[in-house]
């Protein structure tokens, strides 16, 4: 699923385990004329523990989730996995690569990827009896 | 299980016994796993304890803390809210993927021990809100002496 290579354009410098479990962050995606957006849930994830690289078509979003507990809690129940979440995502040609944003705040990653200008949409006229 | 019979010292099911310990291991989700059947709760959380308090974590990334209500009693915590996600019915705005859990939500859970709910401490950071709830004093295990006659 993700490019295991060098990773490129790496936005923080701590890895997460690659060889390890993680979850897969709920992920909505929206198109404007002009753009993509991708909003990510990453509860417990700040900015340090967050990590956006982009190879090739390639987006690979990782977020290591901030502990919150104290050094000598016993956890009685769980509902929440205890991994990295991580996601990776195939990028059209249209997009402007290196003109990628994104910022997160309060667990939540919003991603702006902006279209190519002069991005070709061609409409597809469907015949129906 | 050690299966010792005819076979001597053979143990033909430990092999496959260990075979599956092997593999449940290193598939360290099947935890997560077995839960699927069921429909999970929203939102998601931890109930942990320490020495003083429990401690729930509830998992609500993206969300304005107006928009949720807690309420504790001496044995069970509430949560309720709303969540609104980017509105996808924008003029100009296409929904390509929506995962992201949206609308109102309500939870109680039971608290597996009396608490105090008046000390309690909710912060929310980054898309955690955290609820500390100290253990109730009155509850706390007794030590009795037992006289020997």
């Amino acid at each position: 699923m993700t490019n295991e290579r060098h990773m490129t354009r790496r936005k923080n410098a701590e890895p997460a385990r690659e060889d390890g479990p993680f979850r897969t962050p709920a992920v909505d995606i929206r198109e404007t004329p002009g753009e993509l957006v991708l909003l990510a849930d990453m509860p417990g994830v700040d900015d340090k523990g967050l990590q956006v690289s982009i190879e090739e078509n390639t987006l690979t979003i990782v977020g290591n989730p901030v502990p919150t507990l104290p050094e000598n809690a016993r956890t009685l129940h769980a509902e929440i996995e205890p991994h990295a979440f991580r996601r990776a995502f195939t990028l059209s040609n249209d997009l402007q690569l290196d003109a990628v944003e994104g910022s997160i705040k309060h667990g939540l990653l919003t991603l702006t990827l902006p279209k190519a200008r002069g991005a070709k949409v061609r409409r597809i006229p469907i015949k129906s009896e | 299980m050690v299966y010792k019979g005819w076979l001597g010292n053979l143990d033909p099911f430990g092999q496959i016994a260990r075979f599956q310990r092997d593999m449940n291991n290193l598939f360290e989700t099947h935890r997560w796993q077995s839960r699927s059947a069921r429909a999970r709760e929203y939102p998601p959380l931890n109930v942990s304890r320490d020495e003083n308090e429990l401690i729930v974590s509830v998992e609500l990334p993206g969300m304005s803390m107006e928009n949720v209500q807690l309420s504790l009693t001496g044995d069970t915590l509430s949560i309720k809210g709303e969540r609104k996600t980017m509105a996808a019915d924008a003029k100009d705005v296409a929904a390509l993927r929506t995962e992201r859990p949206a609308g109102g939500f309500m939870r109680t859970i039971e608290l597996p021990e009396r608490t105090n709910p008046d000390k309690a401490e909710a912060r929310y950071a980054n898309g955690v809100l955290t609820v500390r709830i100290p253990k109730d004093e009155a509850a706390r295990p007794r030590r009795i002496e037992v006289k020997a006659s």
